[in-house]
């Protein structure tokens, strides 16, 4: 969903117990992922446009198989 | 506080700004994740109208508000009714709680509605420190929002 002002597409899932992932695509075809867990205040994201070019592609190869 | 600021014991409820993207985890359950506390163009132009530094988004005073009156609000205002009408409450000292661990502020302040006389209007409020300021790193500010989502409750 692309909402007004916004530069990015999102996919949302949420557990019952209230864990966060979502997948973000910007229009520039870079992404990220983020989670969170309010119960353990434990965060991870990962941002391709702050990763280095190899590891971009390392991850593409990975995910084409 | 100024006299237009809401107490921390107020109940705000806000409307969430969902579409299909989003996967709930069960039938009719309604809590928000972060996109419901983006601000609307409405929003961006107030701020810019106020000069305000930090852009409110759009919440309703419970004791002064029911949810069949703020649709009715909002469907005036717009000329049609809105695309999202269910919404989600929070005491507002819990998310100002929450905020403060995060090392952000969240206020609210009554807002009157121009031209706007419909039973309801009055509890119209805007509240700051959800939108991320800027300068501030973007998972830190997700972090805080995803936090003040699980404290949410769907309005009946």
């Amino acid at each position: 969903m692309m909402d007004e002002g916004d530069d990015e597409a999102e996919l949302v899932w949420r557990s019952a117990n209230g864990d966060y992932l979502s997948a973000s695509v910007r229009q520039d075809g870079t992404w990220s992922w983020f989670y969170r867990s309010p119960r353990l205040e434990q965060t991870a994201a990962v941002d391709n446009a702050k990763l280095d070019r190899d590891f971009t592609q390392r991850l593409e190869v990975l995910v084409r198989g | 506080m100024s006299e237009d600021e809401l107490p921390p014991e107020s109940e705000v409820f806000r409307f969430l700004r969902r579409a299909d993207y989003h996967f709930d985890p069960g039938p009719a359950v309604a809590r928000p994740v972060p996109g419901d506390f983006r601000p609307t163009s409405d929003d961006r132009e107030l701020a810019e109208r106020l000069g305000s530094t930090t852009v409110p988004i759009s919440f309703w005073d419970s004791s002064l508000t029911t949810l069949e009156q703020a649709v009715a609000v909002r469907t005036e205002l717009a000329g049609s009714p809105p695309h999202e009408t269910r919404a989600v409450f929070v005491r507002l000292g819990d998310l100002q709680e929450v905020a403060l661990r995060h090392g952000f502020e969240v206020r609210a302040f009554r807002h009157l509605l121009d031209g706007v006389v419909l039973p309801g209007a009055t509890g119209h409020c805007r509240v700051h420190g959800m939108v991320k300021p800027r300068g501030v790193v973007k998972v830190e500010h997700r972090s805080f929002l995803v936090d003040a989502a699980s404290l949410f409750s769907p309005m009946e």
